[in-house]
């Protein structure tokens, strides 16, 4: 038996029956120390499974409880609000008769400030749909890279280049160009590489791979491309990908046929999806059935690069970058040939686009830079009471004790408001709250307005509890409320 | 603490009764104590599938704290296509994978370890020290695979999740994940193959072995 691969001494260390393996390695000593050492890896990889952190559990149920407090906030806090936001304090209530106004004010608290996003993009997020349709605005871009004929050093401006028979492209470190070369025809060369155009005639394209690795993409009923790389040439009739190694050009055939030949031999055809290694010096190899080779691996990487993007709906006013260029307003369409990161800023926020696999194209955000805006506090409310008119007979109570009696209950009953109108159980109004007080000082609730039907139990409740000021006759007191918005 | 009385503990259901659990549906609505309860049933699989993916680097306390962090900001996102664990795990890797980028930028912190594996009750101290010099170990090899490759292999071969499921994780498709499967492989049963530290791993666990069989 010869030296087993790693993968069958692997296979043999973490205890499949294989004799043969083992008669071998009893015989040979590299093998037994790699099987030895396999071992080793074979036994760590089960213990790395069934290891278990030690955490501290107290902080984090403590972090995470604060957390999902301030996640509950946002969601109650970003229910639909009104134009004019949440900042309403409830109104002076009138006066009546010869007294003083009086009033119970609440004032809501500030709210956060919430970033406002044609949709929110969380960091990890299904691909959304557009909300939108705008003219599309394409833009092909190189990033600074520079492509050419090489006599004349590179050129910034792609899309106004025109190939022609005999120019030579070259791209930068980290920079990528596409090319049209005929109607239903591109050229998409990978960064620090280079191809020579042999050939562009009606019909035909000859695409020679001098460094680095490149992709021909073709459409179908379009003239025939071939890619030549050494002495190989490769006629495909669907996209191909070339990478050009020391001593080998790996060439995979996405779909479709492709014919295979070294000068002077005879053709090959293979149906692909293949990956092909043509060495220098040897006959062509297939190595797989299946486009295993790294750049088909990343192919929908590749293909989004190369690929016209749907840019995913964002603020109106978010500005998009393409490395340090700045794109216009609006674009929803992108043509990229670069490797740099497309981001968007809005407002204070910043993303960037990650275009991931099998074309799932989401903003991904990278900075939060927005803090939180810490919640204002509440200011203490304005409180008058309404002195409501005496009511025959006369309770006997002076004014200012009145008024001290709607202040209380005022105080008692201004968080059934606040907290009803937070949690959006009061329908917008405004009015008044009556409350009747006994000679023996017992409030009771009159009846409310529908649109505080969301806070009566708490009315109920405080309005029951509170002791008011003993009289020779009932009284009445009133308390003006306003929850609009 | 979350819960703060026998009171208030309250029935749960277990984490895929539904696909959508009750839980989340109020979280959405903004139901403080329910995004609690997403914390509560999900918390050992997060950590564990965070502490594989990290390793013994990186402070995992932070991971797990920002995945949450990351849950709760984007609940509002889930609509229900998939189980919500699968979504669930699906940030987990994505934000562990961020937090291994962000150390890979950043100055190592040599040899310790930041979390140690909790010990078998068993265990002696020399066995723990063995223990966690075989998971560095193999950390190290796995930390020359590329982010993808590293994160496929560590989910299927080390903690033994279906294709199926890693594809919905990495968001990527079976193919794809058994293409990576295929080389990961290859480079980690190579680099293992040359380590002679796994080499001594093996023969200390052999002569115990011996000694434990001994009469």
């Amino acid at each position: 038996m010869s030296h087993p691969s790693d993968e069958t001494l692997f296979a043999a260390a973490r205890g499949d029956d294989l004799p043969e393996v083992l008669a071998h390695t009893d015989r040979c000593s590299a093998c037994s120390s790699r099987l030895r050492r396999l071992q080793g890896g074979a036994v760590a990889m089960r213990e790395a499974k069934r290891s278990m952190p030690d955490l501290n559990w107290n902080r984090l149920d403590d972090i995470i409880a604060r957390e999902a407090e301030v996640a509950a906030r946002d969601i109650r806090v970003a229910a639909p609000v009104g134009r004019g936001g949440w900042l309403r304090p409830l109104s002076l209530v009138f006066a009546v008769g010869a007294a003083a106004a009086a009033a119970v004010v609440v004032m809501r608290p500030a709210p956060e400030v919430v970033t406002p996003l044609a949709q929110r993009v969380p960091a990890v997020s299904p691909a959304p749909a557009p909300r939108r349709a705008v003219d599309a605005t394409v833009l092909l871009s190189t990033a600074g890279s520079t492509l050419r004929p090489t006599e004349n050093g590179p050129s910034t401006d792609l899309s106004s280049a025109i190939p022609h028979e005999g120019a030579r492209l070259e791209t930068a470190p980290g920079a990528r160009a596409v090319l049209a070369l005929q109607p239903g025809v591109t050229l998409d060369l990978r960064a620090e590489s280079a191809a020579s155009l042999s050939r562009l005639r009606e019909g035909e394209s000859v695409v020679t791979l001098d460094r680095g690795a490149l992709r021909l993409a073709r459409s179908e009923g379009t003239a025939d491309v071939s890619l030549r790389a050494g002495a190989w040439s490769v006629r495909a009739e669907g996209d191909v990908l070339a990478r050009r190694e020391l001593d080998v050009i790996r060439v995979v055939v996405l779909a479709g046929r492709a014919s295979v030949q070294r000068e002077g031999a005879s053709a090959l055809t293979f149906s692909g999806p293949v990956t092909l290694e043509l060495p220098a010096a040897g006959d062509a190899r297939r190595v797989g059935d299946a486009a295993l080779d790294e750049i088909a691996l990343d192919l929908s990487a590749f293909r989004a690069e190369n690929a016209l993007l749907r840019v995913p709906a964002l603020d109106p006013a978010a500005v998009l970058s393409l490395g340090d260029l700045t794109l216009p307003v609006g674009v929803s369409t992108l043509r990229v040939a670069t490797s740099r990161p497309l981001t968007a800023r809005v407002g204070r926020v910043s993303y960037t686009l990650d275009i991931g696999t099998g074309e799932v194209v989401t903003w991904r955000r990278v900075t939060v830079v927005a803090a939180r805006e810490p919640v204002a506090p509440r200011p203490a409310p304005r409180t008058a009471p309404v002195i409501a008119a005496p009511e025959p007979p006369d309770p006997g109570l002076a004014p200012q004790q009145i008024q001290a009696v709607a202040r209380a209950v005022g105080s008692r009953v201004r968080h059934c408001f606040s907290t009803c109108v937070e949690q959006n159980r009061c329908a917008a109004d405004e009015g008044q709250l009556r409350v009747n007080v006994s000679p023996e000082g017992a409030a009771t609730l009159a009846p409310i307005p529908a649109s505080l039907e969301g806070a009566r139990r708490c009315l109920e409740g405080e309005v029951g509890r509170f002791r008011g000021t003993p009289a020779s006759a009932p009284y009445a007191i009133a308390i003006g409320f306003n929850t609009r918005r | 603490m979350l819960l703060s009385s026998a009171t208030s503990l309250r029935a749960l259901q277990t984490p895929e009764d539904d696909a959508v659990p009750a839980y989340v549906t109020r979280a959405q609505r903004g139901d403080a104590r329910a995004f609690e309860d997403i914390y509560r049933m999900h918390r050992r699989d997060v950590s564990r599938l965070a502490a594989r993916l990290l390793g013994p680097r990186g402070d995992l306390e932070d991971v797990i704290q920002e995945v949450f962090i990351q849950v709760f900001r984007s609940l509002g996102t889930f609509r229900g296509d998939s189980r919500f664990s699968t979504w669930l795990h699906r940030v987990t890797v994505n934000v562990t994978l961020m937090h291994i980028r962000a150390l890979r930028s950043r100055p190592q912190l040599g040899n310790e370890l930041l979390h140690e594996p909790a010990a078998p009750e068993d265990d002696s101290p020399a066995d723990g020290a063995a223990r966690a010099e075989r998971l560095r170990a193999l950390y190290k090899i796995l930390d020359t695979l590329s982010e993808k490759k590293r994160a496929v292999f560590i989910l299927h071969d080390i903690e033994g999740i279906a294709a199926a499921q890693v594809a919905k994780m990495v968001e990527s498709n079976v193919l794809t994940v058994r293409t990576r499967l295929f080389y990961a492989r290859k480079e980690v049963y190579a680099a293992m193959a040359q380590d002679p530290t796994l080499e001594s791993i093996a023969q200390e666990l052999q002569a115990d072995a011996q000694e434990g069989a001994a009469p």
